[in-house]
């Protein structure tokens, strides 16, 4: 049985501290175990200005066992895979301690992004590329971060714009984008 | 709509087996007048077969029980509206699966032990209708209640309106076992007994839905009040002592009263059938085999529940005595939310890493076991590593003068003898407390030749001065390990320290024995005790006399004694010299 009242307090705390951090967290029906969490690019990286998303569910000894989480947004990195958005990071799997909260492995996932692990590598071909031809990673993975992750902002934009020009509060529209992953239709399903 | 066909329905379907039971059961002389009866009862509509038939009064029945019929539907769909106002398709689905379940189970033996009349036939399929709706409203409360409690837009208010659900149906089976009592008292027969088990098993489940979701309810409430009063602060201390303590109740509560409850509603479930049985003049056939089943499927579900139980108490108390409770000034000094649960803390386990947790959070992390080896959640220190530390430190307290080191030591020395003086002259029991234990070994072959040169000297009848020097050299090491025990870093030095200087005499030694020979290594120490324990006898005290002297020596070696005083006191023990020199050398290099 998961224990909701720690995840919809773990809500609260990122609610608080999205503007600071950039971090998001927000479900993706009327229950608590799907959620979508957001995290900026690192500064600094190739990753740099992209908004990714990443699908969360929570299992039901949650939080004794570590969510599962995997990229929503595709992403050209050593240790996420370029097919299916699966991270492998150590907290997700043996090294997760009930101490750790849903904003906490979403910054170790965002602190992956800045510092990756080639030799432990969830792509092979990425980290081939990272060890031997480093400058075309980097170019790759900008252009990765350029072509879906700036693009699915881009997207959001749009939409909010077009859902805005329909006549409803852009908060709201907002806030619905977010809960349905960006599907335009989902959203204006839900506002109406 | 659909709850309305379903009730009529159900409805339907046991006024036909009543009248399918009155068909098979009357006799021959009755039959024209019954199956007339049961004929009206079908075709209740029919104006022009009432005017024709003589009897009156099973109109009038007739009548009064489709009246009944409608006013208990339209009860029934009220009662839906106001408490869960529109049903979903997944509780449909699952609210028409277990009525339907419940209708086979519970009604299919009530003709076995049923009288075939009319007033029977009627009090029973009341009995049926009304314990039926009450099982399924619960049911349905319940349902609502889990999903409510996984929404977060879950207000207050809503989730009240469906726990009144659970009260009113625990309210309104209150009444009815009145009712029935009623019945029983007015009766008399062993019969009626029947009548209790199914709302008494009705009332301890709605009981225990009415605990668990009564907790949810007020964190619910608690959650919201401090949603909307975020202005208001409240003393923060206060308000971490009630939800901890809350907490802590809730845990106890839902632990302990749930298996009552639910114990009760299981044994309530399994006499109602083990009655049906009895009144059935304890047979055995094919009808009883149904029985039988829901009998072995309810022991099933009584033993699995007690053996949670068990295994739940086990694994608390067993953490509950390994960790020790953290005090009142540990927890305010700590200041903080458990980290596992994110709720205060009234009461917590302290790990050796001085991080508090709340046992129930430290006991749901210890049942997962995703890492081998248990750590701090916070740290990740592992969890019980550190309670041999905790013993030394203890150990610590108790040598706190040098009077007390040497009291032991004397100890040491004449268990020893006792130990002998109860054995058989000829034997040499195994002592170890004198063997010089984990002196480390540099190169095995060499090392134990040096080693075991000693023994055979002793053995062999050797010189005085050269028995004296074993025992010395035992009693030096013993004190050193002493000393290291007391855990100071210096004195840790200078045993690894003697422990080095011994080996650079072991060439000359092995050179002057000319024994090559290794002994195996599982019995020296059995060879050495036994060497000890003999020299130990021969003179006891001239051994307390010069390991005091030593003790003596050594302690006062550390804050830098001068050469000649050193010289005097080791003069006798050439050896003995040596090490304390080295020992004058690590004094001035750390001064």
């Amino acid at each position: 049985m998961i224990d909701l009242a720690r995840v919809q307090k773990e809500l609260v705390e990122c609610s608080k501290d999205a503007e600071g951090s950039g971090i998001k967290v927000c479900p993706k029906s009327d229950n608590l175990v799907l959620l979508i969490g957001t995290i900026p690019g690192p500064v600094g990286t190739p990753y740099e200005g992209g908004i990714f998303q990443i699908d969360i569910t929570l299992p039901d000894g949650y939080p004794f066992e570590p969510p599962k989480m995997k990229f929503k947004t595709k992403v050209w990195h050593p240790n996420i895979s370029s097919q299916s958005g699966a991270i492998c990071l150590d907290i997700l799997k043996d090294q997760w301690s009930p101490a750790l909260t849903l904003k906490t492995a979403l910054l170790s996932v965002q602190a992956l992004l800045s510092a990756p692990q080639p030799d432990d590598p969830q792509d092979a071909v990425v980290a081939q590329q990272y060890l031997k031809d480093y400058q075309t990673f980097v170019n790759t993975a900008r252009y990765w971060t350029e072509s879906f992750a700036k693009e699915s902002s881009r997207g959001i934009e749009d939409k909010v714009q077009k859902l805005v020009e329909m006549g409803f509060p852009e908060a709201q529209v907002r806030s619905i984008l977010e809960a349905v992953g960006g599907d335009e239709n989902l959203a204006l399903e839900r506002l109406l | 709509m659909a709850l309305r066909v379903i009730a009529i329905s159900v409805v339907s379907t046991v006024l036909s087996f009543v009248g399918l039971q009155f068909c098979t059961d009357l006799s021959l002389d009755k039959l024209t007048s019954d199956g007339l009866v049961g004929w009206n009862l079908i075709h209740l509509d029919n104006a022009s077969q009432d005017i024709e038939l003589p009897l009156g009064l099973y109109t009038t029945i007739g009548l009064l029980v489709n009246c009944m019929i409608n006013v208990f539907i339209l009860l029934n769909l009220c009662l839906k509206a106001v408490f869960f106002t529109e049903l979903y398709a997944s509780e449909t689905r699952k609210l028409v699966e277990r009525l339907i379940n419940y209708v086979i189970y519970k009604g299919m033996f009530l003709p076995l032990i049923v009288p075939p009349t009319i007033y029977q036939a009627g009090l029973w399929s009341t009995w049926l209708t009304v314990l039926c709706s009450l099982k399924m409203f619960q049911a349905l409360a319940r349902d609502r209640l889990e999903r409510l409690n996984a929404s977060p837009a879950a207000t207050p208010w809503t989730y009240l309106r469906v726990y009144s659900a659970l009260l009113f149906v625990f309210m309104v089976d209150v009444l009815w076992i009145r009712f029935c009592l009623t019945i029983y008292r007015t009766h008399g027969s062993s019969m009626y007994l029947l009548l209790f088990f199914e709302p008494f098993s009705i009332v301890f489940e709605t009981l225990q839905a009415i605990l668990i979701h009564g907790f949810q309810l007020l964190d619910i409430w608690l959650h919201h009040s401090a949603c909307n009063s975020n202005d208001f602060r409240t003393p923060k201390l206060l308000d971490m002592l009630t939800a901890g303590s809350l907490l802590e109740l809730k845990g106890i509560l839902i632990r302990n009263l749930g298996f009552f409850l639910d114990m009760a509603t299981f044994f309530m479930a399994l006499g109602h059938y083990l009655y049906i049985w009895w009144l059935h003049g304890m047979a055995f056939h094919l009808v009883d085999a149904f029985i039988f089943l829901n009998i072995r499927a309810l022991l099933s579900a009584i033993i699995n529940r007690i053996k949670g139980f068990i295994r739940l108490r086990i694994a608390l108390g067993t953490l509950h005595a390994a960790l020790p409770d953290a005090t009142t000034e540990e927890l305010r000094a700590y200041d903080d939310e458990c980290a596992i649960c994110r709720e205060p803390m009234a009461k917590a386990k302290r790990l050796n890493c001085n991080h508090l947790f709340h046992l129930a959070c430290l006991r749901s992390w210890l049942d997962q076991g995703l890492t081998e080896m248990y750590t701090c959640p916070t740290c990740r220190k592992p969890l019980f590593a550190g309670v041999p530390e905790n013993q030394t430190n203890s150990d610590v307290g108790t040598i706190s003068s040098d009077e007390q080191l040497a009291r032991q030591i004397s100890a040491g020395l004449d268990r020893p003898n006792s130990a002998r003086h109860t054995m058989p002259a000829g034997l040499y029991p195994n002592q170890t407390l004198n063997t010089p234990e984990g002196v480390p070994w540099r190169g095995a072959g060499l090392d134990s030749g040096w080693w075991h040169s000693w023994p055979n000297q002793g053995v062999d009848g050797a010189g005085p001065s050269t028995a004296i020097r074993t025992v010395g050299l035992g009693r030096v090491q013993m004190m050193m390990r002493h000393l290291a025990s007391v855990g100071e870093t210096y004195a840790q030095t200078a045993f690894e320290d003697t422990a080095w200087n011994l080996w650079p005499i072991n060439p000359s030694q092995a050179s002057a024995s000319g024994s090559t020979i290794s002994p195996p290594g599982g019995r020296l120490p059995e060879r050495t005790g036994s060497l000890h324990l003999r020299n130990a006898s021969q003179s006891a005290n001239d051994d307390v006399a010069n390991i005091l002297a030593m003790a003596e020596t050594v302690r006062e070696v550390l804050p830098h004694i001068p050469d000649d005083m050193i010289f005097q006191f080791s003069k006798p023990f050439p050896f003995i010299r040596e090490i304390l020199f080295k020992h004058l050398i690590l004094g001035m290099c750390d001064g």
